[in-house]
């Protein structure tokens, strides 16, 4: 079957992309096993959807069917796992080119694809006079929380960060459960890392201090909201962590790019924290300005963005409200997606670094800005630009990678800058891109 | 830096404020603001602190800019000819780095140099951190010019220039050169080891002579002779030992005259007299015997094992008829391994087959006999005794892939058999990746998981590297 044999709006998959989607490498070298032709009967697929019956070790097949646009699996398969291997075998089939391609879908499948979108689109319509009330409650809440903090950040440093290291981990636990009380979880997050902080290592005084330092920033921006103008209070707001409806995100105006979905991070789990995060990392080439993808996921399910690293699409963006807008939602596709054949982004490193000092002055929460770099050397200290200098990068192990991507010559690379470091999260070489 | 901390015209550093924070403002006030920052002052040093914390902070982070970089760039690799392996290869390629069938990875090599592919430059530093010589043909420039800039992958430079390594290598990477050459080129080896010899110390000779087993020729006498002639038993044992597979030879020649003074064959049967010392059975060296076995038996079993075998059947008698009679006469026990020993040595497929058939088994014999004579007996064994541990050493002495009749047999077998699951992966390895298919319908999938992944993943790896 050839590469258009599904005609519309997909180019297909690739094998790596299929089994991004996996949960557990269990799961996907079971689908692998399974995504041979032997066990699938009925086989099928439109420009939308594709399906299959697949027998396992029960006596009656199991009935799979995948929408391939930005994928949703279902299969009546007892397994828990989300998606299952049946799914994902079939994902790899369809990959492959070997499911024939049908006019229609089969009875059961429009049924379920029609239950799967009926569930989508019950959801409760609040009432606006209960919201304001609701909104005024936790905005009083969070005002009483940060005081709290402010006070509790001056006897910190009058006591001294030395004595502060000795602490139990209680100490900052209490401290951030007081504030996910007050409905500040942002700011929970912070005082948590604090924590964290002053056990890692090498120069923790100065890193202490100046998150420290932004803690207090944080709570003297909450004190003085009223004084703000209108984005810089819903940086302040986003920052203590008050969540914004995506409905509302997608309500603003959006403008429509070619973007590049230039890389992607999962962040390990850390103590106490039951959802994956995951970003994501685009750069929109008319307007030369990088975009940020935030996806939760329990640690049992996949992500379900429909991003893939490495790909170009035409769509349509729209920021989350902030005074340096980076978050962002991709609000619809428009067209096909390509490979990625090139990196785009800033050409020398200052370039990235004064984009950054930009953003910050405008967000000075800014934790991770993203840097592209069109055209560096990789060597073994960092990477190099044309100008001569040098950007470190942050551990060991993908400094070889690089060097070897790079071969002494310049290639595109894309990464996280933390503290003035680079986090290489992903390189285009020879028109191919490599994830990191 | 500190002047990365200042703000022009002001007196205060980020270290001072720093110092500060981690005694305290209760036991050293912060440093007053001045200039630009005097507006930051606050009710107490605790506060003041707080806000020349954030306003530093940020402006340190927001004025960073990158260092000049002195160095000269790296010289630029040469480019590649080869073509990088395609993106399914990649995958793979991955997915065996990261710890999926390890067993697999050898393979995936293999395939990939033989279609003439090289690895993907990603993955060149995982590859060499392997420290593997069949990496090598997969490397391509990039990978050998990566291996130059980094003192860890020392080892391929070791391995592809070797007389130029030579003189500083440890004797481990010594041992690595010399295994790797001798698998290539026998006699630029046997040189290097030869023009290397009189440096080396005993230890490393002792460690370096069995080496020399791989690829092994008469043109290799000269070199062993001298070992033989060392002052430490473990070389001259070694040196020994490589020789009498080497029938040709002088030393095999003397070891055949001292065993005739004690073993004669002739129409009548087997003679056997005991020598009484060492020296009776020069040239062979002889070791001190183990606890419980008799002087004069050990040395008779350790000449036997050293002379050349045709000898025995000058009288016109099989290997068969010799075997026979040595079971039957009083020294069995010291003809027969003996024997044994000399025919795994010397590689003789008819002897090999005759103790075999006899009950004097062993995996060294297996691995001397013909393909098609170990996969005949390893089917017949598999119809008498099924799966058994038996029968798996000597289904792994069968070389290659197992011929399809073996496969099925096997495939067939293993259902009936408790193989454990690191048996199952090594089965898998073995059997005709075509199978796959048929594995996959007949075994039940989750206890026999490891074998039908391991199947699965092989047949597709040749799918990708073609």
């Amino acid at each position: 079957m050839s590469r258009g044999g599904v005609t519309g709006t997909l180019a297909r998959w690739t094998v790596r992309e299929v089994l991004s989607f996996a949960p557990d490498s269990r799961s996907a070298r079971a689908a692998r096993a399974l995504a041979t032709v032997w066990p699938w009967s009925g086989m099928g697929a439109t420009a939308d959807l594709a399906w299959g019956n697949c027998q396992g070790s029960a006596p009656a097949p199991y009935h799979t069917f995948v929408t391939l646009a930005a994928p949703s699996f279902s299969c009546s398969c007892p397994s828990r796992k989300h998606p299952c291997k049946h799914a994902l075998a079939l994902l790899l089939l369809w990959a492959g080119g070997q499911v024939p391609a049908a006019q229609e879908p089969p009875a059961w499948v429009r049924l379920r694809a029609a239950a799967g979108a009926e569930r989508v689109t019950r959801r409760r319509v609040p009432d606006p006079e209960a919201q304001a009330r609701r909104a005024a409650a936790r905005a009083d809440r969070i005002g009483a929380g940060l005081e709290e903090l402010d006070r509790w950040l001056h006897d910190l440093v009058r006591s001294g960060l030395a004595s502060a290291q000795a602490r139990p981990a209680s100490f900052w636990g209490e401290m951030a459960a007081r504030l996910v009380d007050a409905q500040a979880p942002g700011a929970a997050g912070l005082v948590r890392r604090l924590g964290g902080t002053l056990r890692s290592g090498a120069g923790w005084e100065g890193r202490a201090l100046a998150q420290a330092g932004r803690l207090y920033l944080l709570a003297r921006g909450w004190a003085g909201l009223a004084d703000l103008d209108e984005s810089a209070q819903a940086g302040v707001r986003a920052r203590v962590g008050w969540p914004v409806p995506i409905e509302e995100v997608l309500a603003r105006p959006t403008g429509c790019d070619r973007w590049h979905v230039a890389g992607r991070w999962e962040t390990p789990l850390g103590e106490g924290e039951r959802l994956r995060v995951q970003r994501t990392w685009l750069w929109g080439e008319a307007a030369s300005q990088p975009a940020l993808v935030l996806e939760f996921a329990l640690p049992t399910s996949p992500f379900r963005s429909g991003l893939t690293p490495g790909t170009v699409m035409d769509a349509e963006v729209a920021f989350y409200p902030g005074p340096a807008p980076l978050r962002a939602v991709v609000a619809a596709h428009r067209g096909l997606r390509e490979p990625m054949r090139q990196m785009p982004g800033w050409m020398t490193i200052e370039e990235a670094f004064a984009a950054h000092g930009d953003a910050l002055a405008r967000d000075p929460w800014l934790d991770r800005w993203p840097v592209l770099l069109r055209s560096v050397v990789a060597c073994e200290g960092g990477l190099r630009d044309a100008a001569g200098r040098l950007l470190p990068l942050r551990g060991l192990a993908a400094d070889w990678r690089l060097v070897a991507l790079s071969g002494g010559r310049p290639i595109g690379v894309m990464g996280e800058l933390e503290e003035g470091l680079l986090r290489p999260l992903a390189a285009v070489a020879d028109g191919r891109y490599v994830p990191l | 830096m500190t002047t990365a901390g200042t703000v022009r015209g002001a007196a205060v550093t980020w270290e001072e404020l720093v110092v500060s924070a981690l005694l305290g403002t209760g036991r050293r006030a912060p440093p007053p603001p001045v200039g630009p920052l005097a507006a930051l002052a606050g009710r107490d040093p605790a506060s003041t602190l707080l806000r020349l914390a954030a306003v530093l902070a940020v402006t340190r982070d927001a004025g960073r800019r990158p260092a000049r970089d002195p160095r000269p760039l790296p010289q630029p690799c040469p480019p590649d000819v080869v073509a990088r392996v395609r993106e399914e290869a990649v995958t793979r390629l991955g997915e065996l780095l990261a710890g999926a069938h390890p067993v697999l990875l050898g393979e995936w090599l293999a395939l990939a140099s033989a279609a003439g592919y090289r690895a993907p430059e990603e993955l060149l530093p995982a590859l060499l951190d392997l420290g593997r010589a069949d990496v090598l043909p997969v490397l391509g420039e990039r990978g050998r010019w990566l291996a130059s800039r980094n003192p860890r992958w020392s080892w391929v430079r070791a391995l592809e220039e070797p007389e130029a390594a030579w003189p500083a290598a440890d004797p481990a990477a010594r041992r690595r050169i010399i295994a790797h050459l001798r698998a290539s080129d026998p006699a630029r080896a046997r040189v290097l080891l030869a023009t290397a010899w009189r440096q080396l110390t005993a230890q490393e000779r002792a460690g370096l002579v069995p080496l020399l087993s791989n690829g092994l020729s008469l043109p290799d006498e000269p070199l062993l002779e001298r070992a033989r002639r060392d002052r430490r038993i473990g070389v001259r044992a070694g040196a020994a030992e490589l020789l009498s597979c080497l029938p040709a030879s002088q030393f095999a020649a003397g070891a055949a005259a001292a065993a005739a003074r004690f073993l004669q064959v002739d129409a009548g049967g087997l003679h056997v007299s005991l020598p009484t010392g060492p020296r009776d059975i020069e040239p062979v060296p002889a070791r001190k015997p183990p606890r419980g076995r008799g002087r004069g038996a050990w040395l008779l079993g350790q000449v036997l094992a050293h002379s050349p075998l045709r000898a025995w059947e000058a009288p016109g008698m099989t290997p068969r008829q010799l075997v026979r009679l040595a079971l039957a006469s009083e020294h069995a026990g010291t003809l027969v391994p003996a024997w044994a020993t000399a025919s795994a040595r010397q590689r003789d497929r008819a002897w090999a087959g005759a103790l075999l058939d006899a009950g004097a088994g062993g995996s060294g014999l297996l691995a001397v006999l013909a393909p098609g004579d170990a996969a005949g007996r390893a089917l017949v064994q598999l119809a008498r005794d099924g799966l058994t541990a038996d029968t798996l050493v000597l289904l792994e002495a069968i070389e290659g892939d197992w011929p399809d009749a073996v496969g099925r047999a096997v495939l067939a077998a293993v259902r009936h058999a408790a193989a454990p699951r690191s048996a199952l992966a090594a089965i898998a390895a073995r059997l005709d990746p075509s199978l796959a298919g048929e594995a996959a319908a007949t075994l039940p999938p989750f206890r026999f998981a490891p074998l039908i992944d391991v199947l699965a993943a092989r047949r597709d790896m040749r799918k990708e590297l073609t």
